[in-house]
């Protein structure tokens, strides 16, 4: 789902520069009036644990590989914003030190998988969670579960998609395409399949693990944004 | 306040996961995997089709990453699990350190050492 340079063309990357950074300044808006700079370890955290987490890349027998991304674990945490901003900075790092993404492309990377999976998976998870505080464990794990697989679904379909009109929008005057040649009869089964049998359940199943851990290390944490959290505890 | 080791637990269950990451790389041999779809070179996409588009081939190897393909073999993928981990861990702290405030903010309305 790390689209490398030279796949978009410069009306798609630049589009989605533009819209990533304009969400990044809302992003910051938001977070200056919930956050301070003792959230940061978590926060790292947070921004570490899906880094590493997309390190595990799950073969499809004799075909390609997928990985999990950590999105909605991220935002039942830290809150959608914040998980934003966290995965923007594990990406970033991916394309800059270890080349697993795109420059140019950057800005769309950070749109499918940082806001897009992050937010579709938080939403689906709010919808099927309820009212955190009065949920059962089991009820919790299931949104979450859900909505993780829902996310990076999203954020995969508009991998695909971004990927797919390339030959549509960007031809040269041979006629052929300049960028991701493949179209998006292609690109969209060839994203999906593997995303919806597999690498959705992967991610759902880390999800799944990781908010149980954490339900039993630090329960404090579920249920909520860091800020969501001293919000609610002021209602109690 | 901020308690020490206040997450200790995540911290220990991160690196646990770094620690196991080579089996990221491993897996995948195993099953005979390549990589992940739509994410190959020019060069492999020339060899699938015949040519490699020309705005594709141009801007492809635009920016030389320092640990390109997170080094080489499971040791490199481990080290650069880790150096990962450190670097965004740095990353993160100067962000919040830029742009977040030190102190607890009035919205909160709770005093920090509140929480376990």
């Amino acid at each position: 789902m790390h689209i490398p340079d030279g796949y978009l063309g410069p009306e798609t990357y630049g589009s989605f520069w533009a819209a990533t950074l304009a969400l990044w300044y809302l992003a910051g808006r938001k977070l200056k009036k919930t956050l301070k700079a003792t959230d940061a370890p978590l926060l790292a955290l947070g921004a570490a644990a899906s880094f590493v987490v997309m390190m595990f890349n799950v073969p499809i027998v004799g075909g390609t590989t997928g990985h999990a991304t950590g999105a909605t674990l991220l935002a039942v945490v830290l809150g959608p914003w914040a998980a934003f901003i966290c995965m923007s900075i594990a990406l970033a790092v991916q394309a800059l030190l270890f080349g697993d993404g795109g420059i140019t492309t950057y800005g769309a990377n950070c749109f499918n998988m940082a806001f897009a999976g992050v937010f579709a998976g938080w939403a689906a998870y709010r919808l099927l969670a309820g009212s955190c505080a009065s949920a059962s464990k089991k009820r919790l794990l299931f949104a979450a579960g859900s909505g993780a697989y829902f996310g990076i679904n999203v954020a995969a379909f508009l991998t695909a998609i971004e990927l797919g009109i390339q030959p549509i929008l960007e031809r040269g005057a041979d006629g052929k395409p300049l960028y991701n040649p493949f179209p998006l009869k292609i690109t969209i089964p060839a994203i999906m399949a593997g995303h919806l049998t597999l690498f959705g359940f992967a991610e759902a199943a880390f999800t799944v693990l990781s908010i149980a851990y954490i339900i039993k290390s630090h329960p404090e944490l579920i249920c909520g944004t860091i800020a969501g959290n001293r919000a609610g505890e002021k209602q109690q | 306040m901020k308690k020490k080791g206040k997450h200790k637990k995540l911290w220990i269950a991160l690196l646990v996961l770094a620690v196991l990451t080579p089996l990221g790389l491993w897996v995948p041999n195993f099953f005979g995997a390549g990589g992940a779809w739509g994410e190959w070179g020019w060069r492999e996409i020339e060899k699938m089709l015949g040519y490699a588009p020309s705005g594709l081939k141009k801007t492809n190897g635009l920016w030389k990453a320092p640990v390109a393909g997170y080094g080489s073999g499971y040791l490199g993928y481990l080290a650069s699990a880790l150096l990962g981990i450190l670097v965004i861990a740095v990353v993160v702290f100067a962000v919040s350190r830029i742009f977040l405030s030190g102190r607890n903010r009035k919205d909160n309305g709770q005093k920090d050492g509140r929480k376990k």
